[in-house]
């Protein structure tokens, strides 16, 4: 179940990219101790790891794990905000996440046609998960 | 794949050096800090002990033995709600230790407590 390899060099460098800046967010999180900063980590190297195992449902649903990783950076970042300290790792860790932010999203508008279509393919398919149909589309198919 | 070989290659050298980097370190040398220093010591992200008395109304000096591979400080908290915490210490990463001098603190109860692990608190009592 080796899924297609991409050869876009810009695709790969983005996704590299990515992919090392949650692996190093991941271990500066790892390295702070206790449970909220632990758990942190294991969110990270999930993630990292979905984003690269070369196996086809990772590949398919590629996609909503980069939009799993922006909602998941932003939150850390949100979280540091409200109640994180304020030092030189954390501001260092902060920086890197911000560059994750702005990567993801150009890997999004590469790969997935922008965040408002990734938005529009993550309510679809929400919505198909929980038999919701548009009323129109519901509409129709009662006739 | 190759990218996929260089970012499990890193997740397990960064696992392995923040594993190697753990608690248990030795304790510091006294000796280099001021006798009258009073003491807390960070271990197992917490702060062991609990409560130092301070004398009131004087500063004094406090230093922190981080024995933990992670970073922590001690700030001390105002003692009525909403007020101005009247000390925040640098954070730093262990093992190592690290003297604070605090400002004179009026007497009465405070509560202290790493910024980075919330969790961690200890008590200042000024008398």
């Amino acid at each position: 179940m080796i899924a297609r390899r991409s050869t876009d060099p810009v695709e790969l460098a983005l996704r590299g990219a990515v992919a090392a800046l949650t692996v190093a967010t991941a271990w500066i999180h790892f390295s702070l101790g206790g449970l909220l900063f632990t758990l942190n980590g294991l969110g990270y190297t999930t993630l990292a790891v979905a984003l690269v195992v070369p196996i086809s449902i990772a590949t398919r649903f590629r996609w909503l794990v980069r939009l799993a990783l922006l909602g998941f950076t932003a939150m850390t970042i949100a979280g540091w905000v409200a109640f994180g300290a304020r030092y030189d790792v954390a501001y260092i860790d902060k920086g890197l996440e911000l560059l994750l932010i702005g990567l993801l999203l150009a890997d999004i508008w590469r790969a997935d046609g922008g965040i408002v279509e990734a938005l529009r393919r993550l309510i679809g398919l929400a919505a198909s998960l929980l038999g919701w149909r548009p009323g129109k589309e519901a509409a129709a198919d009662s006739k | 794949m190759t990218v996929w070989r260089a970012s499990l290659a890193t997740l397990v050298l960064g696992i392995a050096l923040t594993a190697c980097g753990g608690s248990g370190a030795p304790a510091v040398q006294q000796s280099s800090f001021p006798a009258d220093a009073v003491w807390v010591v960070a271990r197992g992200d917490a702060f062991a002990g609990g409560s130092v008395a301070v004398p009131a109304g004087a500063p004094f000096s406090l230093v922190l033995d981080n024995r933990d591979g992670t970073p922590h400080n001690v700030t001390i908290l105002a003692n009525e709600p909403g007020g101005k915490s009247p000390f925040v210490g640098e954070v730093f990463s262990g093992p190592s230790a690290r003297l604070y001098s605090v400002p004179a603190l009026p007497a009465g109860t405070y509560q202290f407590r790493c910024d980075v692990h919330p969790g961690m608190t200890g008590t200042i009592v000024a008398g």
